[in-house]
């Protein structure tokens, strides 16, 4: 592996890593809030967190190059508080992925907050648990595999992910150039072995994530 | 000063109104008996505080429902027990009981886990290892080991076989000696709440059609539903 292949994989599990940082409180808190409110647009809420899955990745990109762009108010105060553009950067493609992602962790994390279900809700409250204590006491150490699912999901969609990062972060070596980007540049450079080795790394990076999937639930059952 | 309970409750469902009004004195019981989905366990549930309910619940002088005494479900000081235990699957039988303590104290949930037939080994198994009639007696734990001003039971015995049955039912005339706590019992097994209750209150489609002293509306049973239920009417519902 040359040390532009090591860059490129080491970019990627930095992304995928701090994708899954960054989304799992987002996912405790979305996929409790969806599994508990009663509030009318609920579905309206579920539908526009799936979009980022449903869209093309072309489409995603053009909306977040458009929306984090220089012209835009948050490329603006990004560029202000940094001194860099967000879109083309590691921070850009970071914030794309955590979008793209978001349904992949929200929802198992919302099917396993509603299976923990209202009896042991009500139980909890009867038993004295503040709503903080009844989640970290009764709802999290239930609902924790339904999250570790959508973390593991989650950190392999983002070593895949292509679309999205190409059009927001433009492919820059050492920067926004991940694995699946390095891949897709020896290909046009004809260097199909190249392409072959990188592509079997991806494979096997992600056949263990999924392979480490299963076994937990296994475990669980 | 101990003066029990006193509900008075109306909550507007999407299918019917149920409104209730009825008094449990100190270390009295009360069965709610009723058909199913006569609005028992609603009932249950808006005195524990987990549904949206108009109304007073007054607790010992003190109204839980609204003004300055006002309390969210897990400030009510309530012993609840639910069709099935409701325990947590992830916690063992002693985990169950001594989570509800607010300050942990093994002793005191082992006594109170011994008080209802329960020790050895069974305390470290969880709920799916435990018996129907094992949870429920951990359920019966649990529901004292917060020390409760009012002790809430959702048909403990519906889901067991009649020996354990009556073993449940002598469980809870140990409750209900270990604590003056008014206590109210959903059923629709009118021998079950003359062997338990000190008054019946009996509801249907969410009205409270009858009650009084237990031994006093089972002898002379005046709705038709109290008839229905001891076999004086003989007639689809």
């Amino acid at each position: 592996m040359n040390p532009a292949d090591l860059t490129a994989l080491q970019l990627s599990l930095a992304l995928a890593a701090a994708t899954v940082a960054l989304l799992l409180p987002l996912a405790l808190l979305l996929g409790h809030w969806l599994a508990t409110t009663r509030w009318r647009g609920r579905a309206l809420a579920e539908a526009l967190l799936l979009l980022p899955l449903l869209l093309p990745p072309t489409v995603v990109g053009l909306a977040l190059l458009i929306g984090m762009g220089p012209g835009s108010a948050i490329g603006r105060s990004w560029q202000a508080i940094t001194g860099g553009q967000l879109v083309f950067s590691f921070a850009g493609i970071l914030v794309a992925s955590v979008l793209v992602n978001l349904p992949l962790m929200v929802q198992p994390a919302q099917r396993a907050f509603e299976a923990v279900g209202d009896d042991l809700r009500a139980a909890a409250a009867s038993c004295g648990l503040s709503p903080l204590r009844a989640f970290t006491k009764v709802e999290l150490p239930l609902a924790w595999p339904g999250l570790a699912t959508g973390a593991v999901l989650a950190f392999a969609h983002t070593l895949g992910e292509f679309g999205v990062v190409l059009m927001v972060g433009g492919a820059i070596p050492g920067e926004t150039a991940t694995l699946s980007l390095a891949i897709y540049d020896r290909v046009q450079a004809f260097d199909m072995a190249g392409a072959g080795r990188l592509a079997l790394l991806l494979l096997g990076i992600s056949l263990i994530a999924i392979t480490l999937l299963f076994l937990l639930g296994r475990r669980r059952g | 000063m101990a003066e029990g309970l006193h509900v008075s409750l109306t909550r507007a469902g999407p299918l019917r109104t149920i409104e209730a009004a009825f008094s449990v004195p100190p270390g009295q019981t009360l069965a709610l008996v009723g058909p199913s989905g006569a609005g028992k366990s609603t009932i249950l549930k808006a005195i524990a505080g987990l549904l949206p309910t108009t109304g007073t619940v007054r607790v010992d002088g003190q109204d839980w429902q609204t003004g300055p005494h006002a309390l969210p479900a897990w400030q009510r000081r309530v012993g609840l027990v639910l069709q099935g235990g409701g325990l947590f699957p992830h916690l063992d039988a002693l985990g169950n009981v001594m989570i509800a303590q607010s300050t942990p104290d093994r002793d005191a949930a082992l006594a109170l886990l011994a008080a209802m037939q329960m020790d050895g080994p069974v305390l470290g198994r969880r709920p799916s290892g435990l018996s129907g009639g094992e949870q429920m007696r951990v359920a019966l734990a649990r529901a004292l080991a917060r020390d409760p001003d009012v002790l809430l039971l959702d048909e403990p015995f519906a889901a067991v076989d009649p020996p354990v049955r009556r073993a449940l039912i002598a469980a809870v005339a140990n409750v209900r000696r270990r604590t003056a706590a008014p206590m109210i019992i959903v059923t629709h097994d009118l021998a079950e709440a003359a062997g338990i209750a000190d008054a019946c209150a009996f509801i249907d489609a969410g009205h409270i059609v009858e009650q009084g002293p237990a031994a006093a509306v089972l002898a002379n049973p005046a709705s038709r539903l109290n008839q229905w239920l001891s076999g004086q009417i003989v007639a689809e519902r």
